[in-house]
């Protein structure tokens, strides 16, 4: 069934391997994550070696090899979040849902959290998007909040 | 509504033509913009509630909303411009919508609260009158304010198109790229290359397969023009690429769209299936003998891979690795064929200079550096936004007359531009003008345009190792400089910031520096030490402190600083609450305690307390 | 055919083919720029770096990769100038500090004149010079392995980092890795490679006995060239 799904993204990209960034990405919207045997199966549909397709998975920063939470927390740190304090923000969150500073999933997975570099809204820095929903001005107070529901 | 395919110069300008006489001038339009800024403000609520409530009073026929790109000024959002009389409200939300269409837009009436409030304390009425509008000259970005991005039609209604049969119909080849040479156009991704040279070098390729690619990677983390751009007026791209088309004689683009912007995929996407219905991409386009189409890649979240020669490899599905050039892209690119690459803005200056002539173009800008320059104005700075300037303008124009000074009147430290490439620049180079050449002389770089302002909070030798520690992650890995030389130089710069660094520190980092920058294959190694030669050129007393004295002068280091309680602490207990190490002590109403073992720096306690009872230092 | 051209290396002029490599043409006229990622047998690819040199451009002086340069008529080389021997040696700081035991590096640093390394030491014996992958690619023509990830945590591995699917077993890789960081060993006719996770059979001569190669890699060859089923039943040696 799963494989059945990787062949619509292929049909839908019309086979071509030099769309292999959309097709991950879009694997990725279906299952959440790039599971091993979706990218092996991927491989032999488009004809190009399973190194190829590691590589590229492996090298951007949008794919994640593993299962991720439920919710996905960006927390943006590009230089104009980082000068209005994005560290601490970082810091409080990991704090908060204990996990690494760096990132990572929840032990209970409902959340994900990863660090972007700039989402375009430098003007409300520091940014957080949880599940696609911008929260700008975000202060350790505003943060701890969010995760509070 | 089915549209028809234009196939003459005559049969564009009848439709244009209809449009505009549709229109009317005084129609009243109510602008909200719908840019990334406002929409994490709330701006699709507020449309909504204009929605409901035109539809309510039954407006709908008389009042159009408009819901743009983004304006710029984003630091105010949900903005709300009432045209044609350009009437600008600020932090509009859905509340306020029905006293607005009650009050201004059937009354005439305006709403104060809503209104900006310049440093006089006086409203300002209408748009074009504030002081972070006044200054600037919007030749590019101000059409965001007027066009709905996903309507063609809008774009075709203020002129857009016009270059199109111009450059495809009446000019030749050798003419176009003659128009672009002599406007003195370079290149708005970061290089600065001139456009034109670049397109005549790709024209005189003798392979007949010719490629045409739209970086719009924009990884510059705090620049967002390009993604505004591409969101706000898709179109000014699209034809950007169709003269280039005409010109170096190549029949599909790819634009490069990064991971992050999904708006900006949505909307260009519109924009090509708009285009292909009127024939504007596709076969013979405008009866001429140009076929041309576009093809829209998304990013996979890569730095590097706004780097030209990476960006292609990502294209051909690899990794974003470059390679060394020459051979350069205009010679032997996407699939080995010639092509030409060029940045969003690039693109959206071309229509205005067929249009309008190069010697318009020319006409603005400094000697060798033309026409204007969108900037995104960030950090610790009081009117946050894009900004489009002619290029030449100072730094302290742009900081202290549009940008509105520093946040919280604290006092300028250094502002950085060219993003991680560029540099970081001291209060002595404010009157210093913003062109290519100047910033590179001043040991910065114009980069893509990023200007991110910084206060006295901000620790230099920080900032030099969060762009490090940023660019060690972003290199692609390939060469040995890069990969290594960055590790070894964000090692040293955290073990300076972790207060263990030595003198011989800062000429190891010169000395790398220079290799890194020589030997790596591409510019993201090429330019990746300048943040750190400039922060050591222009605030090595920092260095210094940390180095020799132990101590961070910005109180941000962490473990240079010391928390403590002084005697205004009134006992409240507030912090011991809040302190997530449990490192606060003391009885209720007594002056309290920090156990150091246990402070971590988190800064929290600092936040909670309402007395100014914890000193840092 | 090709054109016949000239380029100046060291204020010398140096007669070559157009488009050849400059590192081969300089090795052929007994100039000495070091090297280490180039092979002969795959393209070059140009990421150690320590081939520099500088060209002349526009009245400046560029540093560029020697081995993957394709050079053209009336170009102006230097190889040797203060600057170029400065930045090898931090070049080959670098590549100590990440694999300081591997011999090689040691000696070519050694060459150039570095005894330490003012950085921390680590002991990866992979110098990412990416030979294997890329022989794996171009000469063998299978792609088993490749690169992961990116920048400093950027290495060679097999998909997953589990059993390399496509893996023959011909040990290319290992022969052309230059600090010998890639193992393989043969032992009870069975061939493991095991940064690859790879254990695979071998075949054996069907009249003298000893290993011949693995069978997955006789079979490779066998359909390549297409050659006939009972083809690799006995050893070279025993073949009539
Ligand atoms: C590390 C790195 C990142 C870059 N990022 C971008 C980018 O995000 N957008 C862009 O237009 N150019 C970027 N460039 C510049 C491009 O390589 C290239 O010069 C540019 O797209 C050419 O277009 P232009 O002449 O219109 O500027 C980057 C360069 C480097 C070295
Ligand atoms: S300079 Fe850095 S990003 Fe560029 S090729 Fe080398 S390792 Fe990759
Ligand atoms: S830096 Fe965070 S949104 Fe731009
Ligand atoms: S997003 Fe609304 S002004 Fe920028
Ligand atoms: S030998 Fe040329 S870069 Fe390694």
């Amino acid at each position: 069934m799963d494989n059945a799904k990787v062949d619509k993204i292929v049909e839908k990209h019309k086979k071509d391997s030099c769309q292999l960034i959309g097709i991950l990405q879009d694997v990725q919207k279906v299952f959440n994550y790039l599971p091993k045997s979706a990218l092996d199966h991927l491989a032999k549909k488009l004809d190009i070696p399973e190194s190829q397709v590691y590589n590229v998975a492996t090298f951007f920063k949008a794919f994640s090899l593993n299962p991720r939470g439920k919710h996905i927390v960006h927390v943006c740190m590009g230089t104009a979040c980082h000068v209005r304090g994005a560290k601490r923000i970082m810091e409080d969150v990991a704090r908060e849902l204990s996990i690494p500073e760096a990132g990572g999933n929840t032990k209970d997975m409902e959340h994900t959290v990863e660090q972007v570099n700039c989402v375009g809204a430098c003007a409300l820095g520091p940014v957080i998007i949880y599940d696609g929903e911008y929260h700008g001005s975000m202060t350790p107070e505003k943060t701890l909040k969010l995760f509070k529901k | 509504m089915k549209r028809q395919r234009l196939n003459s110069q005559e049969s564009l300008k009848k439709y244009r033509e209809a449009l505009v006489k549709a229109r009317d001038p005084n129609q009243k339009v109510i602008t909200v913009c719908g840019g990334t800024g406002c929409i994490a403000y709330g701006c699709k609520k507020v449309v909504e509630a204009f929605k409901t409530e035109l539809e309510k009073q039954g407006l709908t026929d008389k009042v159009k909303l408009l819901v743009t790109g983004c304006h710029g000024f984003c630091e105010r959002g949900p903005l709300v411009v009432i045209r044609p009389e350009n009437l600008f409200y600020q932090r509009v939300k859905a509340e306020d919508v029905p006293e607005v269409i009650e009050k201004t837009v059937k009354n005439g009436e305006l709403i104060e609260r809503l209104q900006y409030e310049g440093k006089d304390k006086k409203k300002i009425l209408k748009e074009e009158d504030i002081p972070f509008y006044a200054k600037q000259q919007r030749t590019i970005f101000g059409f965001n304010g007027y066009v709905d991005p996903k309507s063609i039609d809008d774009y075709i209604a203020i002129g857009g198109y016009s270059a199109l049969p111009k450059a495809l119909l009446e000019m030749t080849s050798e003419k176009i790229i003659d128009e672009v040479k002599k406007s003195g156009l370079r290149g708005r991704g970061g290089g600065g290359f001139l456009t034109g040279a670049k397109w005549e070098i790709c024209a005189a390729q003798a392979d007949q397969t010719k490629y045409i690619v739209c970086n719009a990677d924009e990884g510059d983390p705090g620049a967002y023009m390009d993604r505004s751009v591409l969101e706000g007026n898709p179109h000014s791209i699209i034809e950007g690429m169709l003269i280039c088309a005409k010109a170096i004689g190549a029949s599909h683009a790819y634009v490069y769209v990064r991971n992050e912007y999904p708006l900006a995929v949505e909307n260009l996407g519109i924009a090509i299936e708009q285009a292909r219905e009127l024939g504007l991409l596709g076969k013979k386009i405008l009866g001429s003998d140009v076929d041309f189409d576009i093809t829209v890649n998304r990013g996979g979240g890569a730095f590097v891979c706004g780097e030209e020669t990476a960006l292609l490899n990502s294209l051909m599905g690899k990794t974003g690795e470059p390679h060394q050039k020459p051979p350069y892209p205009a010679i032997s690119g996407l699939f080995g064929k010639p092509t030409i690459i060029n940045n969003v803005e690039t693109w959206a200056n071309v229509p205005l200079i067929i249009s309008k002539g190069s010697a318009w173009f020319a006409s603005i800008g400094t000697e060798k550096s033309k026409g204007t320059k969108i900037f995104s104005l960030v950090g610790k700075i009081n009117n946050t936004g894009l900004v489009e300037v002619p290029m030449g303008m100072t730094l302290r124009e742009i900081v202290y007359d549009i940008g509105g000074g520093i946040l919280k009147d604290k006092k300028f430290k250094a502002i950085q531009t060219g993003g991680p490439s560029g540099g970081c620049l001291p209060e002595e180079k404010l009157d210093l003008m913003v062109d290519f050449d100047k910033l590179t002389e001043a040991g910065s770089m114009m980069g893509s345009g990023g200007m991110i302002v910084m206060d006295e909070s901000t620790c230099m030798v920080d900032l030099a190792r969060y762009f490090i520690d940023f660019l060690k992650g972003e290199s692609c890995g390939k060469c040995t400089p890069c990969r290594e030389g960055l590790k070894q130089m964000s090692g040293i710069l955290n073990r300076i910031c972790d207060g263990n660094g030595t003198e011989a520190d800062i000429e190891t980092l010169k000395d790398m520096s220079e290799t890194v920058k020589d030997a790596s294959i591409c510019a993201l190694g090429g330019t990746a030490p300048n943040p750190v030669l400039s922060t050591i050129k222009y605030f090595r007393n920092e260095y210094e402190a940390h180095i020799r004295d132990k101590k961070c002068l910005a109180h941000t280091c962490k473990k240079l600083i010391k928390f403590e309680i002084n005697q205004k602490c009134t006992g409240c207990t507030r912090c011991v609450k809040t302190c997530p190490t449990t490192a606060i002590s003391g009885k209720v109403k007594t002056v309290h305690n920090i156990d150091q073992g246990k402070c971590i720096q988190c800064g929290v306690c600092v936040d909670r307390c309402p007395f100014e009872a914890i000193d840092v230092d | 055919m090709t054109k016949e051209i000239t380029i100046t290396v060291d204020g010398r002029k140096v007669k070559a083919a157009e488009g050849l490599y400059l590192l081969d043409v300089l090795k052929r006229n007994n100039i000495y720029v070091p090297s280490l990622c180039h092979h002969d047998q795959v393209h070059p690819y140009g990421v150690c770096r320590i081939c520099i040199v500088e060209m002349e451009l526009n009245g400046r002086r560029k540093v560029m990769s020697s081995c993957n340069l394709k050079i053209a008529d009336g170009q102006v080389f230097h190889t040797t100038s203060e600057k170029l021997t400065k930045e090898r040696k931090i070049l080959m700081e670098l590549m100590l500090a990440r694999s300081s035991g591997a011999k090689e590096v040691i000696e070519l640093a050694q060459r150039l004149g570095v005894e330490e390394t003012r950085f921390p030491k680590e002991d990866d014996g992979c110098i990412m010079c990416g030979l294997c992958v890329k022989a794996c690619e171009q000469v063998v023509g299978v792609s088993a392995i490749g690169f992961e990830s990116r920048g400093p945590n950027r290495k060679v591995s097999a998909p997953f980092d589990v059993e390399a699917e496509r893996c023959i077993g011909c040990g290319s890789c290992v022969f052309i890795c230059p600090t010998n960081f890639i193992k393989m060993e043969d032992k009870n006719h069975v061939r493991k490679i095991p940064l690859w996770h790879v254990e695979l059979k071998m075949k054996q001569c069907k009249s003298c006995g000893p290993d011949i190669a693995p069978e997955k890699q006789l079979e490779y060859i066998r359909n390549k060239v297409k050659l006939p089923e009972n083809f690799f039943d006995t050893c070279l040696n025993c073949r009539p």
